[in-house]
């Protein structure tokens, strides 16, 4: 019969023609070292990231000291330069690609930057300086989340993942709404609280923590999920382009 | 020096004018003449004024020496490193706001003029001090030093970046009465800590300078920073908006108004500040940008 279907053959055909299409798609030739570098940059940056965020979170919501979160701030945050690095690293994925990476780690390199005022505002949570300074850093980590989105949808379109495309250009607009806006209007609140009722900036900073509900986290927090997602998503497509480059060139991935 | 002596720009005259305008401004505020002129509105802006003429008188004297200088022939690289210098001071300002370290007296009410007033005066280090570094050079100072070859391992490297991290991490931990006595560690740390990378990713390197037994530009940013450390000093001492040194070590023994033993702080600083642009640099460009 005409319309059975060989369930054994079915896989590896579409496989096949899923790697065809995705060939075809993207016009460039990426070396594969360029795909080892890809690869190795979207592991950095999903688990740079993930420890950020929670160590970064854990830092703002805790009164006390805790060095152990501040010791894995640093490393999460470290991680993520080295990847967005290796990321910029990629010179065969055109000039789109090159110019949004650039801004990732110059967003990277102040987040670094800005860790250290962490660091130094645990020591003197009072200091309006420091904690300017760690707002900055906050900032910071929601524009690098935005940027990285971008560069994620160059990416897409060289490889011809329409998909991917439109996802990473879905978040990088919702960050706008989910994230900058939000918190722009907090930091505007709490700047404007602390101007007129005279009182520190920590105090209003505290007093906005101690209010928020538990969605508002969580929508806080959606944009940075969905963005830790899409890393591992991109991570997983260029392995796939390797493992197929792999088999076009027998299993050589050295620099063509 | 290519043997052909160049004009010396106007600007570099325009520099001098304004340095010994306020200069005069200065004299008039410390011995009263005019009494109903309040000299205090000049003087509040000495220290950024004196050092962006100094800039001008520099890299003019620079250009007469050697046909090429940093306002001339690198603008670009100018705004960089006014940039990175006022980014890379607001660091060591926040190691102020934890250990001791100086505080500043007579600042504009206005928050505003306040920050305009940081920002001009802060992108003046780094500027200030590569220009005298590079004057040194055009007179070839200290070319003919030399220093025993240093052959670094990877364990060396990393020994020495690990030093530095502790170094810059350290001591705002410390106990408060203790961190004031630590600021040596802050400004030598940042230079241990990110040398091994300048070394490992080939950008100008003071490691690879030791490595070739060559210490000469070690040298001449040593003595850029004794230079502009002085000079710091001598137009802070004067000024109405300035600081003053809060640190609790050697506060007996001064130079103008800093503790004399402050001071060798400015020859790491300059090495310092040398190693964080090029670290920085080096994630854009493998050029020499600053040409040291």
């Amino acid at each position: 019969m005409s319309d059975t279907i060989d369930a054994t053959v079915q896989p590896a055909a579409r496989l096949e023609s899923v790697a065809a299409s995705e060939a075809g798609a993207g016009k460039r030739q990426v070396p594969a070292r360029d795909y080892v570098r890809l690869a190795q940059g979207f592991y950095f940056v999903f688990g740079g990231l993930l420890v950020t965020v929670l160590m970064g979170a854990q830092l703002l919501l805790l009164s006390e000291s805790s060095s152990f979160a501040e010791l894995f701030l640093g490393l999460g945050v470290l991680g993520t330069l080295i990847g967005t690095w290796r990321l910029y690293q990629v010179r065969s994925l055109g000039d789109a690609w090159r110019s949004r990476t650039r801004a990732t780690l110059a967003l990277a390199g102040l987040m670094a930057y800005f860790c250290v005022f962490v660091y130094l505002w645990r020591r003197a949570p009072e200091c309006n300086y420091l904690l300017g300074n760690v707002i900055a850093f906050a900032a910071t980590g929601i524009l690098y989340i935005t940027a990285f989105n971008r560069a994620v949808a160059a990416l897409a379109a060289e490889l011809g993942r329409k998909d991917m495309a439109l996802e990473s250009r879905v978040l990088g607009t919702g960050n706008i709404g989910l994230l900058v806006l939000p918190f722009a209007g907090i930091i505007g609140y709490i700047v404007a609280s602390a101007v007129w009722e005279n009182s520190s900036l920590l105090s209003e900073l505290r007093f906005v923590l101690s209010r928020a509900n538990l969605l508002v986290i969580i929508l806080l927090l959606l944009p940075f999920s969905l963005t830790l997602s899409l890393a591992w998503g991109c991570k997983d497509a260029v392995l796939r382009r390797l493992s197929n480059l792999d088999r076009a060139d027998g299993g050589n991935i050295d620099e063509p | 020096m290519n043997g052909y002596r160049h004009r010396f720009p106007r600007y570099g005259t325009v520099g001098l004018i304004v340095l010994l305008l306020m200069e005069t401004a200065i004299f008039c505020a410390q011995t009263g003449v005019f009494p109903d002129f309040s000299w205090w509105q000049i003087t509040t802006v000495a220290t950024p004024v004196c050092w962006w003429a100094y800039i001008l008188i520099i890299d003019a004297w620079i250009y007469q020496r050697r046909g090429t200088s940093l306002l001339t022939a690198r603008r670009g690289s100018l705004v960089i490193q006014c940039i990175l210098s006022i980014i890379f001071w607001c660091l060591f300002e926040a190691y102020n706001r934890v250990m001791p370290g100086w505080r500043y007296i007579n600042l504009p009410a206005d928050l505003s003029a306040r920050f305009l007033g940081y920002a001009i005066a802060f992108a003046t280090i780094m500027p200030g001090m590569f220009l005298t570094c590079e004057l040194f050079q055009s007179y070839d100072a200290f070319e003919r030093a030399w220093m025993p070859r240093v052959r670094w391992s990877r364990g060396g490297l990393v020994g020495s970046a690990v030093m530095g991290a502790l170094f810059v991490l350290v001591p705002p931990f410390m106990p408060t009465p203790a961190r004031g006595y630590l600021w040596a560690f802050v400004w030598m740390g940042w230079f241990f800590l990110l040398e091994p990378f300048n070394y490992w990713r080939g950008m100008p390197s003071i490691y690879r300078d030791w490595q070739q037994g060559d210490p000469s530009r070690m040298l001449q940013l040593f003595a850029a920073g004794a230079v502009c450390g002085l000079l710091w000093e001598f137009w802070n001492m004067w000024a109405y908006t300035k600081w003053v040194y809060i640190f609790p070590l050697g506060q007996n023994v001064k130079y103008f108004q800093m503790p004399l033993v402050g001071f060798l702080g400015f020859l790491p600083f300059a090495l310092e500040y040398f190693t964080m642009f090029h670290f920085v640099a080096s994630f854009f460009t493998r050029d020499d940008k600053l040409g040291l």
